[in-house]
């Protein structure tokens, strides 16, 4: 079995616009922590959308170690932006956690008392146990996002894919939750792709960035604390990708 | 007074009542949750064209080929399958389209009406309801109608709720979310026959969604929300119906009117939460 995940010159566009990625290609070991990087339209999204499988490339081929996606819907956790979930719905905690194990509900039953312990589980390692009953929509947007962190590992998947989990987070909550993905990638051996805006205080703990704009370069956290240093980030990565 | 409460036709008028507020309670709460009120209304105004075509038919060949409840159910079933086949709740042209059904029924169904001899009673009727001459047949056919609606929503609602909350994530688990997307339309569609019968084709959304907007108030889960709407719906609409029974008004039109200020009661939590 193939311990990488392998993009091979996918090309992606909706609608049969212009393409929104072209000609992609990249590799990521297995158990590595990865940052994508990247202006907005540039195709961040729809490049965590082709590996979750929510979507299929118009051209080329995705390889998640050895299989195509979608993977199993227990091996792959997706977190969006916590603006992304429809908060007005009442919805406990537990509930939105349980989500995650969707695939495992029986057709004409209801969750077991296996799920909910395994819910309640996941909630207590974010520390949330007290908010087991709680609305969903009576939490703050730290407290959203770890919820969210949890519905995605409680499948214990192999892939987690998070899309900006840090956008509208104050900075030390950003930093907490980043502290506990390194954790949550070196206990479970989990392979972490995460979109975010905010790479400064990621640089230190991811092993990978992907610079996304239409196409995809592959970039050591070292060569960009070079072009921070010099103040150049963003425009040397942006103009070195162009197709 | 003691002598209608013991009557038949209260008896009737209550437990079409109470079948209306199982079905405001249940499906209003997903169609408020959800923010698919513009469907609902579609749907509702729609079954004019069915009701419409069973009067004119029945007048015009003698006999009743189908009743005006088979006719609404009929065209609720057609409206819900068309809007279905949109694909998803967010469809680019979803407005003007659920517009398009909305206007073609309540058009036919008044071109029907216009042709049908003594049409404006039968329109006042089905247009604001009159539960106190519903039938036997038809309250049995209301009560099948809510408990399949029941079964369904005692089947799905996990599946419903999720879909709801985050249609990604359903689509990550491999939910089928477009027969539950279906299936969540037909059962507003059988809601709105429901309620058509309580309070009329122009106040179903009265009863659709105001309850479950009250309801929601502070409810921490769907299934409270559910069960607050289905109180809320069955006292109010027998407050209507008391009123309506007091002072001689329309019973639909009164329990809309009790229904409206209870909302604009709670409607600054509302607009606040």
């Amino acid at each position: 079995m193939t311990e990488t995940i392998e993009a091979h010159s996918i090309s992606f566009s909706y609608e049969k616009k212009s393409p929104i990625l072209h000609n992609v290609s990249f590799s990521i070991e297995k158990k590595s922590f990865v940052a994508m990087i990247g202006p907005n339209g540039g195709g961040k999204t729809t490049l965590l959308n082709l590996l979750a499988g929510l979507e299929k490339p118009d051209t080329g081929s995705i390889s998640l170690f050895g299989e195509n996606p979608p993977l199993h819907p227990t091996s792959v956790g997706y977190v969006p932006q916590n603006l992304a979930v429809e908060a007005s719905i009442p919805i406990t905690v537990t509930e939105v956690v349980l989500g995650g194990l969707l695939s495992q509900l029986p057709l004409w039953g209801s969750f077991s008392k296996q799920h909910y312990d395994k819910a309640h589980h996941f909630l207590e390692t974010i520390g949330l146990t007290n908010y087991c009953n709680k609305a969903f929509q009576s939490l703050s947007g730290g407290q959203k996002q770890r919820v969210l962190i949890a519905r995605a590992l409680i499948g214990e998947p192999s892939l987690l894919l998070l899309d900006e989990p840090t956008a509208h987070l104050d900075a030390h909550i950003e930093e907490e939750l980043y502290s506990f993905l390194v954790d949550i990638q070196k206990e479970k051996k989990t392979t972490i792709i995460l979109v975010s805006h905010q790479i400064q205080s990621l640089l230190s703990r991811v092993d990978l960035i992907l610079s996304v704009h239409g196409t995809v370069e592959t970039v050591a956290p070292k060569a960009l604390c070079e072009h921070f240093a010099l103040g150049l980030y963003h425009p040397p990565l942006i103009e070195r990708s162009a197709p | 007074m003691i002598e209608f409460l013991s009557s038949p036709l209260f008896l009737h008028a209550l437990c079409t009542l109470a079948l209306a507020s199982l079905a405001s309670g249940l499906i209003g709460s997903y169609v408020v949750s959800f923010d698919i009120s513009l469907i609902a209304g579609s749907i509702s105004h729609s079954l004019l064209g069915g009701i419409g075509l069973s009067l004119f038919l029945t007048h015009t060949l003698g006999r009743e080929l189908f009743s005006p409840l088979l006719g609404a159910l009929i065209t609720a079933l057609l409206a819900s399958f068309l809007i279905a086949s949109l694909n998803n709740m967010k469809h680019k042209m979803k407005g003007p389209i659920l517009a398009a059904i909305w206007s073609l029924g309540m058009s036919l169904g008044l071109i029907f009406f216009s042709k049908t001899p003594n049409f404006g009673i039968d329109l006042s009727h089905f247009l604001a309801g009159n539960i106190l001459f519903i039938s036997q047949e038809e309250l049995s056919l209301l009560l099948f109608l809510d408990l399949l609606i029941l079964l369904f929503v005692l089947l799905f609602h996990t599946r419903f709720v999720q879909i709801g909350f985050d249609l990604r994530q359903a689509l990550l688990q491999r939910l089928p979310v477009k027969g539950l997307y279906f299936l969540l339309i037909f059962l507003i569609a059988l809601s709105v026959v429901i309620l058509m019968y309580a309070v009329g084709i122009l106040l179903t959304i009265t009863m659709l969604l105001l309850p479950p907007a009250i309801g929601r108030v502070h409810a921490i889960t769907m299934k409270e929300m559910m069960f607050k709407t289905i109180i809320f719906s069955f006292l109010l609409s027998f407050i209507g119906l008391g009123i309506a029974y007091m002072w001689n008004l329309p019973v639909g039109a009164t329990i809309g009117l009790t229904i409206s200020l209870l909302f604009f009661v709670c409607a600054p939590k509302q607009v606040k939460g």
